[in-house]
């Protein structure tokens, strides 16, 4: 039989109740007897630990038990409303960075214009053809014509 | 939530209680601070922080009394909070430890040695006794958390194994595997301890 199978027993059942073959492994096992001597020591030890009476609580422990919790449901409100300041002002500031952050991206004047909506206002030579005056890629406009209408730009938001 | 029974007047403060009343919370304390304070003395090896850990327990009780739905008795559930606190508390007791060997005075040393030597198996002398009890605190308080808290409740405390089970929300055979172990993980440390140089 193996010595750590003998623990087992040796742990968990006292002597008398020990079967036979662990009774001939202890008896000629040097190692299990000092095991089972040093138990049998341990459980006299806890034996006389148990025995001995817990100490009291000392006078006026619920009283002082209930000023703890007092204090500490005044530190847990303190903290509860800390808390809940602290949140807002982190969303104040998200909220300041987003706003910011907008006014970043978005252009700072005029409505956003889209490629579709940019379609819309014909290029000035594109105006210059549309007055009966072809002009062909590469060739300079002529200085008799009068382009000032060119300048006058269609209303804004007059196209799609 | 399970029927607690209506003749029992700690229902009634527990309740209360569990709707911010700090008498009968304070009743309860009473009633139930031998319970927790003995609990304490025995699984924290600092008698001199035996009231403030039990205090921190009543606190934490009292914080989370909602939460106590009538499954088990109050003094079960009180008791795994304690339990729980003190498991806690060894165990930053423990993370702070420098060396293993480091709390065993030279005067215990020297019982241990004498212990070791005695080879008197009758037992009976007072000294030996005396010497026996001091062993088990000693290898108690060196004892890893879970082995310590599982040695207490069964060796100190002599609570049965379904009992441990109920106040540790574990099953019976989980609870008899960590027993067995910690007997033996307690049984080595006295072994290796003679063998050091």
């Amino acid at each position: 039989m193996h010595c750590q199978a003998v623990w087992d027993f040796l742990l968990e059942t006292n002597q008398e109740d020990w079967p036979e073959p662990v009774r001939a492994h202890v008896a000629g096992c040097r190692a299990c007897q000092a095991a089972e001597r040093d138990w049998r020591r341990l459980r006299q030890g806890l034996a006389a630990l148990a025995a001995e009476p817990p100490p009291e609580p000392s006078l006026g422990f619920s009283a002082r038990v209930r000023r703890r919790i007092e204090e500490a449901a005044r530190g847990e409100a303190g903290e509860v409303l800390a808390e809940r300041a602290a949140r807002r002002l982190i969303y104040a500031a998200l909220l300041a960075v987003l706003i910011l952050v907008v006014c970043l991206v978005v252009p700072s004047s005029g409505p956003i214009r889209t490629p579709r909506s940019a379609e819309a206002y014909p290029l000035p030579q594109e105006m210059i053809s549309a007055q009966n005056y072809p002009v062909f890629p590469g060739q300079p406009l002529d200085a008799r014509y009068d382009f000032s209408f060119v300048s006058e730009r269609p209303e804004r938001g007059g196209g799609r | 939530m399970a029927n607690p029974p209506q003749d029992d007047p700690e229902v009634g403060w527990i309740k209360r209680a569990q709707r911010g009343d700090g008498d009968a919370f304070e009743e309860l304390v009473r009633r139930h601070e031998r319970r927790v304070v003995g609990l304490v003395s025995r699984l924290i090896a600092r008698r001199a922080d035996v009231e403030d850990v039990a205090q921190e327990i009543f606190v934490k009780a009292y914080l989370a009394i909602r939460t106590f739905n009538f499954e088990s008795s109050f003094g079960t559930w009180i008791s795994r909070v304690a339990i729980n606190h003190c498991y806690d508390h060894l165990r930053r007791a423990r993370a702070s430890r420098v060396a293993y060997y480091a709390d065993l005075s030279q005067e215990g040393e020297r019982a241990l040695a004498a212990q070791a030597d005695d080879r008197d198996r009758s037992g009976e002398r007072i000294e030996e006794r005396i010497m026996a009890r001091d062993l088990a605190e000693r290898l108690l308080r060196r004892a890893p958390p879970e082995d310590r808290v599982m040695l207490t409740l069964k060796e100190l405390e002599q609570m049965s194994v379904s009992e441990i089970a109920e106040v540790l929300n574990l099953r019976e055979s989980t609870v008899k595997v960590r027993l067995h172990r910690a007997r033996k993980r307690m049984l080595e440390d006295l072994k290796r301890w003679r063998r050091r140089p």
